[in-house]
């Protein structure tokens, strides 16, 4: 153990002997089996009746059904972008995709993703619920193809009490084909041959839906760290893999571990060797083999341990719009795509950049890399926070040049989900309650 | 695949106030501190642990393995704590004055000042890797445990600690 890690070891303890041994209260088990709806007393504390006012404030939100629209929201800190025009203007001037899909728990237990919910990028308008296949079934995760109609969604049974298996992360998935009509509502869907009975990473659908690309650790419980990227051609069930030791993705089903480029044959993924972290180029035209072999080429390389290490990908105040120092924490490597052009990897970055005992103050943005030349491109969308819930913006898509994303950054606590264009924000509408993080896939 | 909006079936409540009770003195001790340590309060903290025994005792009749209880009520403690810190962020801003501290005065007064510096610093982490290195580092846990309980695979426990040791000694100006 080194001197940090005794330093967390010692302060948890410090902070976990506050609680004595005989300070635990009794356990209060509903008559009913209801959920436990009241809060303790303590909640109602003085120093708490603040928070009752919010309870308030959202019971009647809910009660009007009220879109908790993003201009309704606190004006954000100094350093934010300005307003942009309306997500229904994008939308009518085919900016952006008028349809998307999210993932949400609908107030399932512990926060489980049970449900794919249609919805309208103008308004947030729910068009369809889509729910599991099978009883405890839940949908993990989506990817879409550049239609904005055709969807695979990744649906997986949950791991309850009595499960089989110890590892949520490495039962089952099956995948199912959506496509929607032009109305934005389902019109079909098939399950396809395909299936992950181990880890699965990340998955995306080819921007034409004739490939599904998945990532997925096949050893998952060994060391060895054995990473692989299968592709699969729809039409045929084809299969090619390729794999190296390393990791793609944070965990399971990570939105932007592997992203597809327009052409249809090149998909970029990022991929960690404990060391260091890329985004890579693979070419999928090829039969298959070494992630890091001659299919691919390595395009960006992402500073995750030293900072000086790799000059060239970090940015710098001269190649941004205005000075950004994401000094603590750069985030780059846990969510990036390549713009559909291939030009470049769009990131969601972020950064600490002063830390007191009960705030910190945050840069966050996103940052394009050329795939090029592994530089920084340019800086946008950037804004600070005071006390944000998150330290970095996410991307979730972007046009064919990057030039227009949309992805959520932090803000107001959970943060804005929201259309980027040049340094210009418009946050979506979210219906009321929607579950943090904010995400979604067009 | 269907797409009507019925809720989905809740698992019905059985006698199981004795078992679920016995595990709630055997562990619940345990429980809140680990929810005070990611929470930093701790009337919170005692919330979130009585909610997770009573999502054991309404799932106790599907409770096939009994070992498995406390890796279940271990990860509703972590789910439930990752909902409250969302939800304390989001008040903060969405109610002007209202600034509950990250931590409790009571708590922090009885911890020395390089211990509030460290779990500062742990609560600047994403949820992901705050969790992780709680998990390894106060509850002494092993990458199998760990996977197990954040529902994620050894390999990304691995990294994810790594991670978050890196960033936590960034922010404490310390190498990892």
């Amino acid at each position: 153990m080194n001197s940090l890690e005794r330093r967390v070891w010692s302060a948890t303890r410090a902070l976990a002997a506050t609680v004595p041994a005989d300070g635990v209260p009794p356990l209060q088990l509903p008559a009913d089996g209801a959920t436990r709806r009241f809060p303790s007393a303590r909640w109602l504390a003085p120093a708490a009746a603040a928070a009752a006012v919010v309870a308030v404030a959202l019971i009647a939100t809910n009660l009007t059904g009220a879109m908790r629209a993003g201009s309704g929201a606190p004006a954000a800190s100094a350093g934010a972008p300005a307003a942009g025009p309306s997500p229904a203007s994008y939308v009518a001037a085919g900016q952006v995709p008028p349809y998307y899909i999210s993932v949400t728990s609908n107030g399932n237990p512990n926060l489980v993703s049970s449900y794919a919910v249609v919805r309208t990028t103008a308004t947030g308008r729910t068009i369809a619920t889509i729910k599991p296949s099978v009883p405890h079934g839940t949908i993990l995760a989506v990817t879409a193809a550049a239609d904005d109609r055709t969807f695979v969604l990744d649906e997986q049974t949950w791991l309850t009490p009595n499960g089989k298996g110890s590892n949520q992360a490495q039962l089952p998935r099956s995948f199912y084909l959506l496509r929607l009509n032009s109305a934005g509502q389902p019109s079909s869907i098939t399950r396809l041959p395909m299936t992950a009975a181990k880890m699965v990473t990340g998955f995306a659908l080819s921007p034409d839906a004739s490939k599904l690309a998945i990532a997925v650790e096949p050893e998952t419980g060994r060391d060895t760290s054995l990473q692989e990227i299968r592709v699969y051609t729809l039409a045929t069930g084809a299969e090619k893999t390729w794999s190296a030791n390393g990791i793609i993705g944070q965990t399971d089903d990570e939105a932007g571990a592997i992203s597809w480029a327009a052409d249809g044959h090149t998909l970029a993924f990022d991929f960690a060797d404990y060391q260091e972290t890329g985004v890579w180029l693979l070419n999928t035209d090829r039969e298959g083999g070494s992630l890091v072999g001659s299919d691919s080429r390595l395009a960006v390389l992402f500073n995750v341990t030293a900072p000086s290490a790799v000059p060239s990908a970090q940015p710098t105040p001269a190649a941004a719009a205005s000075p950004l120092t994401f000094l603590q924490i750069a985030n780059c490597e846990l969510n990036d795509i390549i713009t559909p052009d291939g030009s470049a990897i769009v990131c969601g970055a972020g950064g600490i950049t002063s830390l007191q005992r009960t705030s910190r103050d945050i840069e966050a943005g996103f940052v394009e890399y050329s795939t090029a030349t592994g530089k920084v491109l340019r800086i946008f969308g950037q804004r600070t926070v005071d006390n944000a819930g998150a330290v970095a913006a996410n991307v979730l898509w972007s046009n064919a040049s990057g030039s227009v994303v949309i992805g959520s950054i932090p803000n107001h606590g959970d943060g804005e989900l929201g259309i980027v264009s040049r340094n210009h924000f418009t946050p979506l509408s979210l219906p009321p309650n929607t579950e943090a993080p904010f995400g979604g896939t067009w | 695949m269907r797409t009507d909006t019925t809720d989905p079936p809740r698992a019905a409540p059985e006698d199981a106030g004795t078992a679920v009770t016995a595990l709630y003195q055997a562990h619940s001790l345990g429980l809140i501190r680990l929810a005070v340590i990611m929470l930093g309060d701790r009337p919170s903290a005692e919330d979130v642990v009585q909610d997770a025994f009573c999502g054991l005792y309404r799932r106790w009749r599907t409770l096939a393995d009994t070992e498995k209880a406390l890796s279940y009520v271990r990860s509703s403690v972590l789910n439930g704590a990752r909902t409250v810190l969302r939800r304390r962020t989001r008040g903060r801003f969405e109610n002007a004055g209202f600034d509950e501290p990250a931590e409790s005065a009571e708590s922090l007064a009885l911890v020395s000042e390089e211990h509030r510096q460290v779990l500062a610093g742990i609560r600047l982490l994403p949820d992901r890797q705050r969790e992780a290195l709680i998990l390894r580092y106060y509850l002494d846990l092993n990458e199998e445990q760990i996977a197990a309980t954040m529902g994620i695979s050894r390999g990304t426990v691995k990294s994810t600690t790594s991670r978050g040791l890196a960033a936590l000694g960034r922010i404490l100006g310390e190498t990892a």
